[in-house]
């Protein structure tokens, strides 16, 4: 029932995902939340060597770092991998003009008022909270985002520990 | 083995913490939902301004939409517009509460035949206004009508157009308080039959009659930025600046030097008074010589004498403000405003006008040229005559935009006649007492969702952009108008042949010539800015008109009713707010309810007592509200609140206090009437009066000096008491605050914009009864009625905003058992809602009464959640708040200084109320940097802090108000 170049696409497609696979099989660690699709971080930087902040563009600017818009992905995958189970599903997405609601990782309290910009600025790398993203399939929480965690870095670095910084 | 304050707390968080986890729910799972496409230069959480324009009331002031996300979550001045230079009033800061209204109108509707509304479809309701349109056309000329609010520019020109593809004119800019009298004047006096422009900054000295010039009357914000110039130079020099004659002491009328109580009906009498003093006592101003023959004589019954018994002014008072009305020459007299507003109004204007021809001020504070936009507004008579012609079945098609005259103008005519039209299309946003008649809504977008443009005045033209994409199934009244074009036979005309109402504002603006930077540089700044040059003008022998005015006033049995403007309600369209329900009116220190004013010893005459019911009958009708007595009006006197006594549905409004117009003559043009009485119905309505902010006369040295010695007394600095502590630090900077009493006037605009800026809940009618407010910044009145002197009385009213004072010795720090308010390293009371466990003990250690108690979870019917400041922490019950000096604006600047790697600079740092203050009387800096204003100011001599003696070293210094010393 397969269209007429049917067999040739999913030759390329078992080609696609052969390669993908061997990138994209999840090494080690805890996983962290089921996303609505499997986005592997390791995939993307350690093989397409992405910089962070090529997708979470407003790291440096905002307080947010900011998910990719849905026409980032495409910007890549209109092109690549397209036979790539994932960037079907990411295609149909696109096609149906539907954002993706990806389940947020790390997450903050709402009391807590946290900015990416200041952090960028003071030279913290993104791994020092988010933990090693390029080793992860999956995102997980490398650490568990507690106020005195939070000290013990500003201690050490001389940063405000005012509960104004961030309480307000 | 020592336990710590924190090693305690964990021990007692981890025992209770075991037994409180099996409650616990896991935590919601938050997702995060991308942009589809992202949009050009929108940076997630950072906030972007559009420019716009306040459509609130006909001032049109500029306005920058902050909106994050997508969404507006506040509103402030645009700093470039003219009008308003930065500044908003307190109506137009809670314009964001109408754009998320909760009753706002989510589509279009059509009335069944049962009279219920339902549902339908815009291309339905297009398609039947289409249809009646045709047959009205086919009908005759004229058959269909507009009525809305007031328009120029591209609105104004897509109307006119459209109504002519119908064979119609009938157009009329309805809005409650036209200006009409002082059009009429100027056409009588000066030969220009236009709305002068009130120079308020160039004047020395003001005379109102009556004209509520800080609240209502034609373009407040703007006048009160000019007038609070105008009070600190005359006060710099003890001079009085400020004289209101009046039979009610209005916002406006706290604020001047002196109150003259003049009778209802007889400012016209006073104001020729004082021009016949002026001319007897030769002090006319020299290039009226020529008409001073004919003035003298037109004059001649208007010897102060003579209308004493018209004014109720003691002759000897009019002279000496004769005098000081010249000598202050340029001065300014401005009269109108509603509570003046009678059927013989025009001849105060000319009064009025003459007064200032006199004195000088004609081409001077008084000028001509650059045309108000209220020029443009229907008459009283248009609407009579509108009402008539309806009531003659003239009327197919009656179009209402953003009017609600069914409510703002007296039972009779209007109401009787909208039953003889067959199809009423109400546009608008939000359901009113007009839209009950309507037969066809099909809603507007708020304004802050809409293109369009207003020129408040020749030469001020501010445009209107959408700040948002509409939230609700609203479709803009411009883009209806020419969708509904498009289907007429033979097709639009070429005007009307555009796609959206967004093409034709942006056509009108020039944007199709891409030479012209016009539509770009209009897009950033908010409009086009330019001021019309002034038409110097002559002033024409006018004798014939005056003995008109002469006719003395109709002697009247029993009270005068007056119907005032509420300066929050305006003419009732902003009574859906909650923020301007539970702010205190300025002036009675209500909240949530509309009142009878009587002057106490008609209330002891009368036998009533505040809260009383009574019902108010007039020759035209009655109504029935609860008392408040108030020293601010005459005893022959009865004042009612336009604004209240809503019945559109709305839930903030509904149940409050009695509609005024129902007691007032059906013409429309009266806002005043005689032969009132007043009976006690029985019962009580408690009127609820905020505690906090009740007037209060038991302090006036709190906040004055007097003339004479300010400049050099001085604020005695005792030598600082002995600490037991040693002083704060404050390593880099120290927050501070100046408030300058001598400008503020007590509009409350600070008050709505703290509201907005930090989420503060609103806690309803109830909870403020039982003292449980929650604003952060409250407005306190120090009244002082001093010794009476015939018809003058001074009665001097401090207004002094109140919020948290930061205080380097703060009481309330020292009693927090969990360390939840503490001081922070640059002088901020700091409160941490997460560790508060809501003791209340600080507050109760507050000597200024500042902390607020979430006694309740606090809620924001929908929509209203998204106005909420993404920067702030929603507060939970149980919890302790208080201002802090809007911190996160403090982290914005810092940031903000950071990424241009630079240090911070004095006004970078701007809280939500200096920010919106027309008076600029709040000023926010750095103590640290002498440099700075704050810190410049808080050396002042006139500088001192509340309640010193405590020694709670406040961060806010007040400068005191300078009350002139009295002359005569």
């Amino acid at each position: 029932m397969l269209p007429r170049r049917g067999s040739a696409v999913v030759i390329c497609a078992a080609f696609a995902l052969l390669v993908t696979a061997t990138i994209t099989w999840p090494r080690s660690g805890a996983a962290g939340p089921r996303q609505p699709l499997d986005f592997s971080h390791r995939a993307h930087i350690l093989a397409d060597k992405l910089d962070c902040e090529y997708c979470h563009s407003t790291a440096r600017r905002s307080a947010r770092a900011g998910v990719p818009a849905l026409e980032r992905c495409m910007g890549c995958h209109r092109f690549v991998a397209t036979a790539h189970p994932d960037v079907v599903t990411l295609t149909r997405y696109w096609n149906r003009r539907e954002p993706i609601a990806w389940v947020q990782v790390n997450v903050l309290p709402r009391f807590v008022h946290f900015t990416h910009e200041a952090h960028v600025r003071a030279g913290v790398a993104c791994q020092q909270c988010h933990g090693r993203v390029e080793d992860m399939d999956r995102v997980a929480p490398a650490h568990e985002l507690t106020m005195g965690w939070c000290l013990d870095c500003h201690r050490s670095r001389q940063a405000p520990v005012d509960c104004l910084t961030c309480h307000y | 083995m020592t336990i710590g304050r924190r090693d305690f707390l964990k021990v007692i968080g981890a025992v209770s913490g075991a037994a409180a986890s099996q409650r616990c729910s896991p935590a919601p799972i938050e997702t995060l939902i991308p942009y589809l496409v992202p949009p050009e230069n929108i940076v997630p959480g950072e906030a972007s301004f559009i420019a716009t324009t306040c459509r609130e009331c006909p001032a049109g002031c500029g306005m920058l939409a902050k909106t994050v996300d997508g969404r507006v979550i506040k509103v402030e001045g645009n700093p470039r517009h003219p009008v308003n230079a930065g500044a908003l009033c307190a109506r137009g800061q809670a314009s964001i509460q109408s754009l998320y209204d909760p009753d706002r109108l989510r589509g279009p509707l059509t009335r069944g035949r049962d009279g219920q509304l339902r549902a339908i479809t815009w291309d339905e309701g297009e398609a039947r206004l289409a249809a009646a349109l045709r047959d009205a056309r086919a009908r005759g000329r004229n058959r269909v009508a507009w009525v809305g609010r007031l328009e120029t520019g591209s609105l104004e020109r897509l109307v006119r157009d459209w109504l002519a593809l119908f064979d119609s004119d009938r157009r009329l800019f309805f809005e409650t308080f036209d200006f009409e009298p002082l059009r009429r004047a100027s056409g009588i006096v000066v030969g220009r039959p236009e709305i002068p422009r009130y120079r308020f900054d160039r004047a020395n000295f003001v005379l109102s009659f009556g004209a509520d010039f800080l609240e209502t009357w034609l373009s407040n914000v703007e006048f009160m930025r000019e007038y609070a110039a105008l009070r600190r130079r005359r006060a710099a020099g003890g001079e009085a600046s400020f004289v209101m004659a009046a039979p009610r002491l209005s916002l406006t009328g706290l604020n001047a030097d002196e109150w003259m109580p003049v009778k209802p009906g007889g400012e016209t009498a006073l104001a020729l008074a004082i021009a016949h003093a002026i001319v007897a006592e030769d002090l006319l101003d020299a290039r009226l010589r020529p008409h001073l023959p004919w003035m003298r004589s037109a004059l001649a019954s208007f010897a102060p004498e003579a209308v004493q018994s018209l004014t109720d002014v003691r002759p000897d008072d009019v002279r000496l403000l004769a005098r000081q009305f010249v000598s202050a020459t340029p001065s300014l007299a401005v009269g109108g405003g509603a509570s003046a507003r009678d059927a013989r109004a025009d001849a105060l204007e000319i009064a009025v006008l003459l007064l200032n021809a006199v004195a000088g001020n004609l081409d001077r504070t008084v000028t001509f040229g650059g045309a108000s936009a209220l020029d443009a507004l229907a008459t009283p008579g248009d609407m009579r005559s509108l009402a008539a012609a309806m009531a003659r079945g003239e009327i197919d098609v009656l179009l209402i935009h953003h009017a609600n005259p069914a409510y703002t103008r007296p039972s009779g005519d209007l109401e009787a006649a909208l039953a003889h039209v067959p199809l009423i299309v109400s546009f608008a946003s939000s359901p009113d007492e007009t839209t009950a008649h309507a037969h066809l809504i099909l809603p507007d977008h708020h304004s802050l969702e809409s293109w369009g443009d207003y020129a408040p005045r020749e030469g001020v033209e501010g445009l209107l952009q959408p700040a948002m994409t509409p939230i609700l199934e609203t479709r803009a009244t411009g883009d209806v108008l020419l969708r509904v074009a498009r289907g007429v036979d033979g097709g639009p005309p070429p005007a009307l042949s555009v796609d959206s109402c967004a093409s034709y504002v942006a056509a009108s603006w020039g944007q199709s010539n891409p030479a012209d930077e016009g539509w770009t540089t209009a897009l950033k700044s908010g409009g086009r800015f330019s001021e019309a040059d002034e038409i110097p003008v002559t002033i024409r022998d006018f004798r014939a008109v005056i003995p008109s005015v002469s006719e003395p006033a109709v002697a009247a049995a029993g009270l005068t009713l007056i119907a005032f403007p509420s300066p929050f309600m305006y003419d009732g369209r902003s009574a859906n707010c909650s923020w301007l329900q539970e702010i205190p009116d300025p002036v009675s220190h209500t909240v949530w309810n509309g009142w009878i004013e009587i002057h106490p010893d008609t209330a002891h005459r009368l036998g009533l007592a505040q809260d009383d019911l009574v019902t108010v009958q007039t020759a035209h009708g009655r109504a029935t509200a609860a008392v408040r007595v108030y020293e601010g009006v005459r005893p022959d006197l009865v004042a009612m609140p336009i604004g209240y006594g809503r019945t559109a549905g709305l839930r903030h409004a509904e149940n409050r206090g009695a509609r005024v117009a129902e007691l007032l003559p059906p013409d429309g043009a009266s806002w005043r009437t005689d032969g009132v009485s007043l009976s006690r119905v029985g019962g009580r309505r408690l009127i609820v009066l905020q505690s906090t902010t009740e007037p209060s006369t038991s302090r006036p040295a709190l906040a004055q000096t007097s003339t004479a010695s300010a400049p050099t007394e001085g604020h005695e600095k005792e030598p600082p008491p002995a600490d037991l502590y040693p002083p704060h630090a404050h390593l880099q900077h120290r927050w501070g605050m100046a408030i300058d009493l001598n400008a503020c006037t007590g509009c409350s605009a600070c008050v709505a914009a703290c509201y907005s800026e930090n989420n503060i809940p609103v806690v309803g009618e109830r909870a403020c009864a039982e003292g449980r407010e929650m604003s952060w910044i409250r407005i306190e009145r120090y009244d002082a009625p001093r010794a009476q002197r015939g018809g003058r009385r001074r009665f001097e009213s401090v207004f002094l905003p109140m919020l948290c004072q930061q205080c380097d010795e703060a009481p309330c720090e020292a009693v927090c058992p969990v360390y939840a308010t503490y001081h922070n390293p640059e002088g901020l009371n700091a409160q941490v809602y997460v560790r508060c466990i809501g003791t209340r003990f600080c507050s109760n250690n507050c000597p200024y009464k500042v902390r607020r108690f979430n006694w309740a979870r606090p809620s924001w019917p929908a929509p209203h959640q998204m106005a909420l400041n993404p920067d702030v922490t929603v507060r939970s019950a149980g919890v302790m708040e208080k201002c802090s000096f809007c911190v996160q604006r403090i982290h914005a600047g810092k940031n903000a200084a950071a990424r241009e790697a630079r240090t911070l600079r004095d006004g970078d740092i701007v809280p939500a109320c200096a920010q919106t203050c027309p008076a600029d009387a709040i000023v926010f800096g750095d103590l640290h940097d002498p440099s700075s204003r704050v810190a410049r100011l808080a050396q002042d001599s006139r500088g001192y802090h509340v309640l010193e003696e405590l020694n709670t070293r406040p961060a806010i210094t007040y400068l005191k108000r300078i009350m002139p010393e009295s002359k005569g």
